[in-house]
């Protein structure tokens, strides 16, 4: 009994020592506690004044913002309360104050995407505000200088206005005066004859090029018109532009018999020459042995079959080589 | 017409304005508030509480001055809730209700009635703004998906707080994270440290949701200061360049490279060549001749 009654004054005394040691640091913590609601107690009751004399409306803002203040308030309402609970010393376990942190907290958590996407339009509309008190200052200056208009780019602008919509007119599309309007037509164009004339000269033109510079083409007027089969040198089908050398060679030769004179040979002619010369892959061997050049041979292939109109040559090589080559096939 | 227009969205940003600014007092409340909160979890409950104040007159009067200003703040912020609630239209419909006066929980009575009567406009108004944001964003297309995602979030807090115990519970912290005044805590013992592992229902935290609005807040404030400064450096800096004589290339100037002063220098001598030379050089080739 006594040991028993011994052991209880020496957990007593335990406590009273507990307390003895932590009564500065309680002390400080209440004070400072109250310090700090204190403060907050000023900030609220300037913004309540503020509010009470309509210094900051909201009426015309956003509810949403509007919302989530009364939200935020209210959590610090429910800190508030649970400080005082805890300065009276009760109990908080199972009290509705922490069912409402909890409430609040989830719903300013559910809503931060919301907050993320909405910012534009508050900035947008925030932005507005600013432009409107910038107006008013700018609207002032030219007040006191001059009537000068400000024609500054509002982005607002861009929104669409039914306003600035024309009325419909009436059902039979005509003005109510008497004046006769014609209807309005796509411009077009008349036929001419002189265009016409032109296309005409053009497609001829354009068949006879095909005639005389497509073989196949050729070949089947030629056998229509019942001339003789020509031989040529080469092998396989002759290339545009070793045709089109070939011609012109042809006229230049011809030319040059008539007048009786020889054409200057540029160096560019040579030039082409020669590599046409190497075009033929190997057949270019077969001029090897000639003093005159391709196109003495392959001009003494081509006669008229009306006559046999030979040229004068001044020289006895030139007939030699001409009679040697001769390799027309007669039907 | 446009003016019409100009003149609504500049009183609507005013007012948004205006909005910002008092969620902007609101968060410097609950910045504030933070530190009385992680305090108060160090407070003694009733036992040890009646010790403290018999064994201490000041600590007395400490708790009596705390618990008036306690009261006071909670009128204050109850009373700029009443005033932001008769100042807007839209809130003026929350239907009033009677104080129902009881002596222990008057406090939280009060506190009860005002989030009560914000209930209804507060779920219309987020509902309907996620609404308009899924609209927006085309979250509407996933209509037949994702049951949980769509439904509206009044709605989800509602079925949260069907059973907020999980909920409740990350809230709490343990006697070993806070060190309650008047409290031993130096006890070895198998069930008390199974007690100490486990949180404690009294003692309530928020430090993750405090420092998620505080960052959120000190990313806003670098946003808007961040964008002002910039402009305002872009506007002052002129840029400087170097002088630079632009006319001393391509040949338009004469320039003169100063090179060394020219040291151990000698003027070259003339040289005497001594008499034998003549012999020696007719000796060099005499034999072949």
């Amino acid at each position: 009994m006594a040991a028993a009654s011994a052991a209880e004054a020496n957990s007593v005394s335990n406590d009273e020592f507990l307390v003895r040691d932590d009564v500065p640091g309680l002390l400080a913590a209440l004070k400072e506690m109250k310090d700090g609601l204190d403060l907050v107690r000023g900030k609220v009751e300037a913004i309540t004044r503020k509010v009470k004399a309509n210094q900051l409306p909201a009426g015309n803002g956003i509810g949403y913002l509007e919302a989530k203040n009364h939200m935020l308030l209210g959590y610090c309402q429910d800190i508030v309360y649970y400080l005082l609970r805890k300065t009276k010393g009760l109990s908080v376990d199972g009290h509705p104050v922490v069912r409402s942190l909890v409430e609040i907290r989830l719903f300013l958590e559910k809503i931060r995407p919301i907050d993320k996407k909405a910012e534009y339009q508050i900035q947008k509309l925030t932005n507005a505000a600013d432009n409107a008190t910038a107006r008013e200052k700018a609207g002032n200056a030219e007040v006191k200088g001059k009537d000068g208009h400000s024609d500054e780019e509002d982005l607002l602008m861009y929104r669409p206005n039914p306003e600035m919509m024309d009325t419909k007119p009436g059902p039979d599309g005509q003005d109510t005066d008497g004046v006769y309007r014609p209807p309005k037509f796509m411009p077009t164009s008349m036929d001419d004859e002189e265009k016409r004339h032109k296309k005409d000269s053009r497609r001829d033109k354009a068949i006879a090029r095909v005639a005389t510079e497509n073989p196949y083409i050729k070949e089947i007027i030629d056998d229509a018109a019942d001339r003789p089969e020509e031989w040529k040198e080469t092998v396989g089908d002759e290339s545009r532009e070793f045709g089109r050398y070939m011609r012109q060679r042809e006229e230049q030769e011809k030319q040059e018999e008539e007048l009786f004179t020889r054409a200057p040979v540029t160096k560019r002619d040579k030039q082409m020459e020669k590599r046409i010369r190497r075009q033929l892959h190997g057949l270019g061997g077969l001029t090897d042995g000639f003093d005159l050049g391709m196109n003495m041979l392959l001009g003494g292939d081509k006669e008229d079959d009306g006559g046999s109109s030979k040229p004068h040559g001044k020289s006895g090589n030139r007939k030699k080589h001409l009679k040697s080559s001769k390799k027309r096939k007669r039907h | 017409m446009m003016n019409q227009h100009r003149e609504e969205d500049a009183l609507r940003g005013q007012a948004v304005k205006n909005q910002k600014a008092i969620w902007d007092k609101t968060l410097e409340m609950r910045f504030l508030l933070q530190k009385a909160f992680s305090t108060s979890n160090k407070l003694p409950q009733e036992p040890i509480r009646a010790r403290f104040c018999n064994h201490d007159k000041q600590i007395e009067q400490a708790y009596d001055d705390l618990l008036n200003s306690s009261k006071q703040t909670l009128s204050s912020m109850m009373e700029l809730q009443e005033a932001m609630l008769e100042s807007n239209q839209a809130t003026k419909g929350a239907n009033e209700m009677p104080s129902a006066s009881n002596g222990d929980n008057d406090e939280w009575s009060e506190v009860q009635r005002l989030q009560t009567r914000i209930t209804t406009f507060r779920n219309t108004e987020i509902d309907k703004w996620q609404r308009k944001i899924q609209v927006t964003t085309g979250a509407a297309a996933l209509k037949g998906k994702l049951h949980a995602f769509n439904q509206n979030i009044s709605d989800q807090v509602a079925g949260y707080m069907r059973d907020p115990s999980r909920m409740i519970n990350r809230m709490y912290l343990t006697n070993s994270a806070v060190s309650v005044f008047g409290k031993d805590v130096g006890e070895p013992g198998t069930a008390e440290e199974g007690h100490n592992m486990e949180g404690d229902p009294e003692l309530i935290d928020d430090s993750e949701f405090y420092q998620q609005l505080l960052k959120e807040f000190l990313e806003s404030c670098d946003k808007g200061a961040s964008e002002s400064a910039i402009y305002a450096l872009k506007k002052q800096q002129v840029k400087k360049r170097k002088l630079v004589d632009r006319r001393a290339s391509k040949s338009r100037k004469i320039r003169y490279h100063v090179h060394e002063k020219v040291t151990n220098f000698m003027a070259p001598e003339p040289m005497v060549l001594p008499p034998m030379a003549p012999k020696l050089f007719e000796n060099l080739f005499g034999n072949a001749s």
